[in-house]
């Protein structure tokens, strides 16, 4: 399930959304031809009365700062372990039990794992991991897969069918098959160890979904540019740069940004997955390690001790749940924004 | 709205039903649990092949082992005593063994089995095209490496052979019938440890004319298990289950269970699940299970743990800097806590050790040489020719990442060697078949990982001359060689009087300690859940896989009386 | 119609060739081959082995193979095309263009890898099939229930089912469902190998679990197309002509609703079908998912090959069908094409 949601996530949505999304001709037309720059200005706007998204992006946000600060923030170091000092399977700090070394302690405040690190330590550092398995492939995936389905939906004909076609060669991919072969391939390589294989998991992540945001746009593309803004845009003689970024790039971007939303957690479970085979990412002990640990690595070491010690397991899958609630959020508060209807749905 | 209703409904009938269908399963459990005397054992890897004349590995023989017999066994307290063999003898110099077989030996189907049938195993041990793992075994027999060796041993140039030829050479193994009871081994050197070896899977008797028909995948089908243990296999499921029953025809009679069954089920915690279900009545456990296991209050009565003969090491490639110098492997071995090693990170799976042949084995010495001390650590490093933490070479510490524990295990050694020596050491966690590749020679062995011994027999010659000979497989992989050591292991394999011969391997075992060649760090304590109805065995050291497996099958039982 | 979906139907050719020749090509790269062991096969005999499997044959190409044809005297240039491609790759490429996946080398030759596939893949199937039918069943109701009363406490039940869903990776979810399951309910987590053949009741929790992300997927993708087509004219008018509230959610908006449902089928079946691997694990299913992650661990290229191959074409198939579905449902993009 979990490293092909990441995939499901972006391509499944494609050609449907496009004609659901599709907006009512009159309606876009009027606001894309009486005032295009606004359009952003206008959606910031609807998009701040939304809270549930303001919240939700005030908590990436956040996270940017926790990653950025792990080392001020965290209480210990994240990689040091002291089975003697900080106990092993230490419960959370409003736990007591009668062993002084397992007991409850506000210097750990989630506990401590198997060999005695402490997790919030090792939580506020997942944190760096996360984002970016979570933000990189995402970026990635929307340079590549929205500049492809552009050009292909608008363009048509030879090129739209030599696009399409490339794509369908990565589409047919199987993604965890892949995922597995290219870290056993790939893993040891001079590639496969820089940031300790952060690079090659997203890449993987890249190549894999790319295509799926690209069938996606194209598919809106291609309900979009028959509409009669588009007509009477191209009948004013507006050039096919100028009619693609004001006029098909905004009324596309609604379904993207569902997609976008799911790629991020998407990405982060296929991390916990590969951990889970034992093809994750390579661990550093370095005191100054700048990756020491991701909540996909943690998930999978809670896997197995959460019966005793849950806030091993806990911890990193309330992260990643938060996490996916506050893309979720943003993404249905950035597409309410950009839906021309929007005012009037509820 | 008020037609929402309707869908909520709908949805929330589909949602009980999706979670509740399982439950008809439940149904299941009854007839799981009511399961007779058969004793269903968790196994957690399916083994790749269990032919007795090819396999290696623990799981493929505890399943060889319920089916078949070689002319030995091992009792409960791992001593060789009769099984097909009723007696034997060597010759003045144990250079001549000879086994007398019970009369009327009978194969699970009946039909008789005689000393041709083992004489075939020895010789279809050393064919060449047979090709078995455990081949080296049976090389101080008169021809049989001769034999094996047909082929040659340049892999892009082999030697070819005429069908003749290898007749001949097939002829020449010194495994001779002397009659249907009596078969007769000829040693090119002093073997006095053989009657034990005579135990092994590469003696057990399959049946020529099942082999001949198929001999690559004949092993696969349940019916062609004709044996002569006191179990024989009745199905085989891959990667789900086999099952054994009882075996009449065995030559001391039906054992007390009427059958076992082996469920193979990798998740170790959906293993535990089953046996709190009443599904098993024997689970391994998984290091990370015992502090559950031992916290839980119906589950530690059930707990069962012993000492295994195996012993684990830091293996270093010797030919490479910087464990080249014996001053680093000190003090590699002086920082490494094998207490907290044992008792926390691996959650008491293990014992400490500081020498290499384990407790309970012929030859063992007890040492504290080399043992945990942080201080000295410091100092050896410092002696050493690099002088400090700071000169050595980067240091890359490779570990299986099939298994996911592993990698805190990687992770907590290689920050004690930080903390303590000011090491950094880079972690190579590598998918296990790349890391067999990389051990195949000194050039590509990392430069430390852990490496291992399980016992095959319980001989000091299995433990010392196998493993760290010059000329043997695994000493060569990493570089050891010393031929004092050889020496004292040449005098203990060929040595006939037992206390002088134990002490020649002692002598040895003391030279090992002493160079270094990779810290000794622990004997793995294999940890189970036993239905406490299960009684009638003894666990014994080399019952890895579940206790009772080898010693007790005659007597281990399910049944109240 | 016809030529645009024979043109596809053939273009699946080229896309299974690459997909083959990325994984021919990664799996060689791993270190390790086949014949690899803790205790190592004599020389002899891996060479007979790599001899019997053609491993002995070069990489890509086998240049040496034609230069000592043409020094034999050889000219035909189809004789030494043919020898030139005498290599690992192109002789396995041959079989797969005959229908050939070769012999599995850890059953050592004696089972073909179609065997395998055919006595495999069936219990992946049904596990996937199992999956799509909760993901369905469940996900759409619900979606269509939260969009209904969008903001209720259902809506938010809703949503936090479906951020489990996608949040909870499989080996979790699978395990603590299982756990749960057996605890409160005394399901029994030990199958028989019997109850994998037929279509029994060991399939139905695998299938669920596997089943919880594209549920959760398909929750969000109903209400938000709910939503949309809540506000739209043609739902208004309906409204305004006084048709009753379960006619317009049944006729009207639910229709236009699954329009983007119906399309994420396709690649959701084929994305479950085949991305079973943990759920086999955890559940000791013996379907295909598993049996790859064994096969990738004992370097057996061919089977490795021939899963990825087989999944790429039901993947390629499945594009295709839905494409073709799609122009069905949606009349103005097949105009558009």
């Amino acid at each position: 399930m979990t490293a092909t949601s990441s995939r499901t996530a972006a391509p499944t949505l494609a050609p449907g959304t496009a004609s659901s999304q599709e907006p009512s001709g009159n309606l876009a037309l009027l606001t894309a031809a009486k005032a295009p720059r606004s359009l952003w200005t206008n959606a910031w706007r609807q998009f701040r009365k939304n809270k549930l998204a303001i919240a939700g992006l005030a908590y990436l946000v956040f996270l940017v700062f926790v990653a950025v600060l792990a080392p001020a923030i965290a209480t210990h170091n994240p990689v040091q372990s002291d089975i003697k000092n900080a106990g092993k399977f230490r419960q959370a700090a409003w736990v007591t039990t009668d062993n002084p070394k397992t007991t409850g302690d506000w210097s750990y405040p989630l506990g401590t794992d198997g060999t005695g690190r402490d997790i919030f330590s090792r939580l506020v550092y997942g944190t760096r991991i996360s984002l970016i398995v979570g933000f990189i492939p995402m970026l990635v995936i929307l340079l590549v897969g929205i500049p492809v389905g552009l050009i292909a939906g608008y363009a048509g004909g030879k090129l739209d069918n030599t696009l399409m076609r490339v794509t369908d060669i990565v589409y047919a991919f199987p993604a965890l098959l892949f995922f597995i072969v290219m870290q056993i391939a790939l893993g040891d390589t001079a590639f496969g160890r820089i940031w300790n294989g952060l690079v090659l998991l997203f890449v993987t992540l890249s190549v894999i979904n790319w295509t799926g945001v690209a069938r996606l746009v194209r598919g809106q593309v291609l309900a979009l540019k028959e509409k009669e803004y588009v007509e009477a845009a191209r009948a004013s003689g507006a050039g096919a740069g100028r009619i693609i970024t004001r006029h098909l790039l905004p009324n596309s971007l609604g379904p993207i940004i569902v997609a976008a939303a799911f790629i991020v957690p998407g990405a982060i479970i296929s991390e916990a997955v590969l951990s889970y085979l034992g093809i994750g990412l390579r661990p550093d002990v370095r005191l100054d390690a700048p990756f020491p640990t991701s909540w996909g690595q943690m998930i999978q070491q809670g896997s197995t001790f959460y019966k005793l010690q849950v806030w091993m397991l806990l911890a990193p899958s309330v992260a990643v749940a938060l996490i996916t609630l506050a893309f979720t959020f943003v993404g249905d508060g950035l597409r309410d924004a950009l839906d021309p209807r929007s005012e009037k749905s509820a | 709205m008020r037609h929402s209703s309707r869908w909520l409904k709908v949805a929330s009938v589909l949602m009980a039903f999706a979670f509740l269908m399982p439950l008809t399963g439940a149904m299941k459990r009854v007839s799981a649990q009511d399961s007779g005397n058969v004793l269903r054992v968790h196994a957690a890897v399916y083994p790749d092949v269990f032919d007795p004349q090819k396999s290696s590995f623990v799981n493929e023989i505890s399943i060889l082992q319920l089916a078949y017999e070689g002319l030995t066994k091992l009792n409960d307290k791992s001593e060789t005593v009769p099984a097909a063999a009723e007696s034997w003898e060597f010759n003045a110099d144990a250079t001549e063994l000879t086994f007398h077989l019970r009369p009327g030996l009978k194969y699970s189907d009946g039909s008789p089995l005689t000393a041709a049938n083992f004489q075939y195993a020895v010789q279809r041990t050393c064919d060449p095209k047979t090709a078995g793992e455990y081949q080296s075994l049976l090389f101080e027999i008169k021809g049989c490496a001769e034999f094996a060796g047909l082929a040659g041993d340049d892999p892009d140039n082999p030697k070819t052979y005429t069908d003749e030829e290898w007749a001949k050479a097939r002829d020449a193994v010194a495994a001779t019938v002397v009659d249907d009871n009596t078969l007769k081994l000829e040693f090119t050197q002093p073997a006095p440890y053989y009657a034990t070896i005579a135990y092994t899977w590469v003696f057990m008797p399959v049946k020529k004319e099942i082999v001949d028909k198929d001999p690559e995948n004949w092993w696969k089908t349940a019916a062609n298990h004709i044996g002569n243990g006191p179990f024989k296999i009745t199905s085989i499921d891959e990667k789900q289950q086999i099952t054994f029953e009882a075996n009449d025809n065995y030559w001391q009679g039906r054992p007390k269970l009427d059958g076992i069954t082996y469920k193979y089920i990798e998740e170790a915690t959906v293993a535990l699940e089953a046996y709190r279900n009443g599904d098993l009545d024997i689970v391994s456990l998984q290091p990370q299970q015992i502090p559950e296991v031992q916290a839980d209050a119906d589950l530690s009565k059930a707990f069962v743990q012993y000492p295994s003969a195996s012993t684990f090491n830091l293996a270093f490639n010797l030919t490479k800097e910087p464990f080249t110098d014996k001053k680093v492997r000190e003090a590699f071995s002086l920082a490494f806590d094998r207490e907290t090693y044992c008792s926390d990170v691996r959650n008491g799976d293990c014992t400490p050790t500081l020498s290499w042949v384990p407790n309970g084995v012929p030859g063992h010495i007890e040492t504290e040489k080399f043992g945990f001390d942080p201080e000295a650590a410091k100092k050896a490093l410092a002696e050493s020719s690099y002088g400090g933490p700071d000169k050595l070479p980067e240091i890359q510490y490779f570990y299986n990442s099939n298994d996911p524990a592993n990698t805190e295990r990687a992770e907590w050694i290689a920050g004690q060697y930080r903390d303590i020596l000011g090491v950094t050491i880079t972690l190579e966690p590598t998918e296990g078949t790349a890391l067999v590749a990389l051990r195949k020679d000194p050039s590509t062995f990392p430069p430390m990982i852990i490496g291992g011994w399980i016992q095959d027999y319980p001989d000091p010659q299995n433990w010392l001359s196998v493993y760290w000979k010059c000329d043997a497989t695994f000493a060569k992989r990493f570089g050891y060689c010393n031929e004092e050591f050889d020496k004292l292991v040449n005098t203990g394999d060929t040595t006939v009087d037992p206390a002088a011969r134990i002490k020649a391997y002692e002598d040895a075992g003391n030279l090992l300690v002493d160079d270094i060649p990779g810290p000794f760090l622990y004997n793995l304590a294999p940890a189970f859940v036993v239905n406490p109805a299960v009684t009638g065995y003894t666990p014994m050291s080399n019952e890895t896989e579940w206790p009772g497996q080898t010693g007790s099958l005659m007597t281990i039982t399910k049944a109240s009386s | 119609m016809l030529q645009f979906l024979l043109r596809r139907v053939i273009w699946v050719i080229p896309v299974v060739v690459a997909v083959a020749t990325v994984t021919f090509f990664l799996m060689n790269r791993a270190p390790g081959g086949p014949w690899d062991r803790e205790k190592a096969l004599p020389p002899a005999t891996v060479q007979a082995l790599n001899q019997q499997f053609g491993l002995d044959k070069p990489q890509w190409v086998n240049p040496g193979e034609v230069a000592e044809r043409w020094q034999a005297g050889e000219r035909n240039p189809l004789a030494l095309a043919r020898a030139f491609t005498d290599s690992r790759y192109f002789n396995y490429m041959f079989g797969v263009f005959r229908g050939d996946l070769g012999p599995s080398y850890a059953s050592k030759g004696s089972q073909s890898v179609q065997e395998i596939i055919a006595q495999k893949f069936p219990v992946s199937l049904k596990i996937g099939i199992v999956a799509l039918i909760f993901a369905v069943l469940v996900g759409i109701p619900l979606g269509v229930v939260s969009s209904l009363r969008q903001n209720s406490l259902l809506d938010y039940f809703c949503l936090t089912l479906s951020t489990l869903g996608v949040a909870v990776p499989s080996f979790v979810s699978g395990l603590l469902i299982l756990l749960f399951m057996t605890r409160q309910f005394g399901y029994s987590p030990v199958r028989e190998p019997s109850d994998w053949e037929g279509f029994g009741q060991a399939f139905l929790l695998p299938g669920i679990v596997l089943g919880l992300g594209t549920m959760s997927y398909i929750l969000r993708l109903t209400r938000s197309a709910m939503l949309e087509t809540k506000a739209q004219d043609f739902v208004r008018t309906a409204r305004a002509k006084g048709l009753s509230g379960s006619a317009v959610v049944n006729h009207h908006m639910l229709r236009n609703a699954m329009i983007p449902v119906a399309t994420v089928l396709g690649p959701a079946a084929a994305d479950l079908v085949t991305g079973s691997i943990i759920i086999e694990t955890i559940y000791g299913a013996p379907g295909l998912g598993n049996y790859f992650v064994t096969s990738i661990g004992k370097r057996d290229y061919s089977m490795i090959m021939g899963t990825a191959i087989f999944y790429a074409l039901l993947i390629a198939l499945a594009n295709v069908l839905v494409d073709v579905s799609y122009g069905l449902i949606d009349p103005r993009i097949r105009t558009s094409r």
